[in-house]
């Protein structure tokens, strides 16, 4: 006979929990929830993303709570969980693009500015360039425009690819502040 | 609210009785179901020449299916409590399966020469009546079935809703199948079989509403 996998344990250990739940005992219970929590975190951010993603784990939680006397502890229990998540996650994703449709915006809320004033005096990417040390330059003209690798990059210059990346980053790091803030 | 917060609140509610087996309470179902039948055939009586139809394997065949749409979508509609589906989801297209077998049945017949005991296959003393009939015997079945099945947790709300209709409208289909004098195929599909079809969608849509939670 095929011995059980880890998986296989774990969901046997969960649907243990849930049946002791069920018989009465709260800790149980608790853990249940603690350890599907774990599941449902990995499900819900597989299907969604940003920052509403812990409100919907809680729907669910609530949802599989309300729902706790559809389940026996007969059937395999991960099917069960997985089916009132996904549908959780279908409500949520139908309600979100709904809202997201019929959303309305104030006019007086848009913030109208002018298109045609840029966003930087800068008049091209060369002029902002000139803003960095010219080693972070030529690390950045290579990597960035001629296609180099950081480690062809370091070979060209003799320096290591670590020293390479860290040049890179600090370079781009000053060009965005550039950007944004201009020379000042 | 912080999850873990949420976690020990629900802990706290305590446990709840779980459901029995789906098939269990489709069993006292399908005996209410068909008992509201019985009664109501009692009521409106039999066809003059059922005998004679009995020997005509088309229209048993046809009470089979009406007989067999009633109870897989009993089936259907208590499995569909369950997020799971009981881990009995391939009966789910069953009742669709049936009433396309219906459907092809009826086409059947009306394209092929019919058996001498059907009679004049066009002839029907009635039009709308017979899905008034329909109507009045399958609403009250509906809707409690729809009560009971209020109590699930059902991820396809519609589509539950729409099995608990078919699974009246098929009783109901069926009591006017063995009452009505008539063998008109154009009426079946006008007034039976179609309005079937709309009672089905109408109650996805009630369904929708009556089975979210």
């Amino acid at each position: 006979m095929r011995a059980a996998s880890d998986t296989e344990k774990k969901y046997y250990h969960l649907q243990c929990l849930f049946q002791d739940g069920m018989a009465g005992n709260a800790q149980a219970y608790e853990q249940f929830l603690h350890d599907i929590t774990r599941i449902l975190r990995r499900m819900v951010s597989r299907a969604l993303k940003g920052e509403d993603r812990e409100d919907v784990i809680q729907e669910i939680l609530i949802s599989l709570h309300k729902a706790r006397h559809t389940y026996d502890g007969e059937r395999p229990i991960l099917p069960w969980i997985a089916a009132i998540a996904q549908y959780r996650i279908n409500d949520y994703l139908r309600k979100h693009y709904a809202s997201a449709r019929h959303e309305m915006i104030d006019i007086e809320d848009l913030q109208i500015t002018d298109v045609t004033e840029l966003p930087s005096t800068h008049e091209s990417l060369e002029e902002i360039l000139y803003s960095v040390p010219e080693r972070e330059k030529q690390i950045l003209t290579m990597m960035y425009v001629e296609g180099y690798t950081a480690k062809e990059t370091g070979e060209r210059l003799n320096m290591q690819v670590s020293a390479v990346k860290v040049a890179a980053r600090r370079a781009a790091q000053k060009l965005r502040k550039t950007l944004r803030y201009g020379n000042d | 609210m912080e999850t873990t917060d949420l976690i020990s609140q629900l802990s706290q509610n305590g446990p709840r009785r779980p459901l029995k087996s789906p098939f269990y309470y489709a069993s006292i179902i399908c005996v209410c179901l068909f008992s509201f039948g019985l009664v109501a055939q009692c009521y409106l009586g039999l066809r003059d020449d059922l005998a004679l139809q009995l020997t005509n394997p088309l229209y048993i065949l046809e009470c089979g299916l009406l007989l067999a749409l009633s109870i897989s979508s009993v089936f259907a509609a208590l499995i569909s409590m369950y997020p799971d589906y009981y881990r009995h989801r391939s009966l789910l297209p069953i009742p669709f399966l049936l009433f396309v077998a219906i459907a092809g049945l009826m086409a059947w017949q009306w394209v092929t020469v019919p058996l001498p005991s059907m009679g004049d296959i066009t002839f029907s003393p009635h039009t709308y009546e017979c899905t008034i009939c329909i109507a009045i015997m399958a609403v009250p079945s509906s809707l409690a079935l729809f009560w009971f099945m209020q109590r699930g947790a059902s991820i396809t709300p519609s589509r539950a809703g729409a099995y608990a209709t078919l699974a009246a409208t098929g009783m109901a289909c069926l009591v006017m199948r063995l009452e009505e004098y008539a063998n008109s195929i154009p009426h079946f599909v006008t007034w039976h079989y179609l309005p079937t079809l709309i009672f089905a969608a109408f109650g996805a849509l009630i369904g929708n509403k009556l089975l979210k939670w």
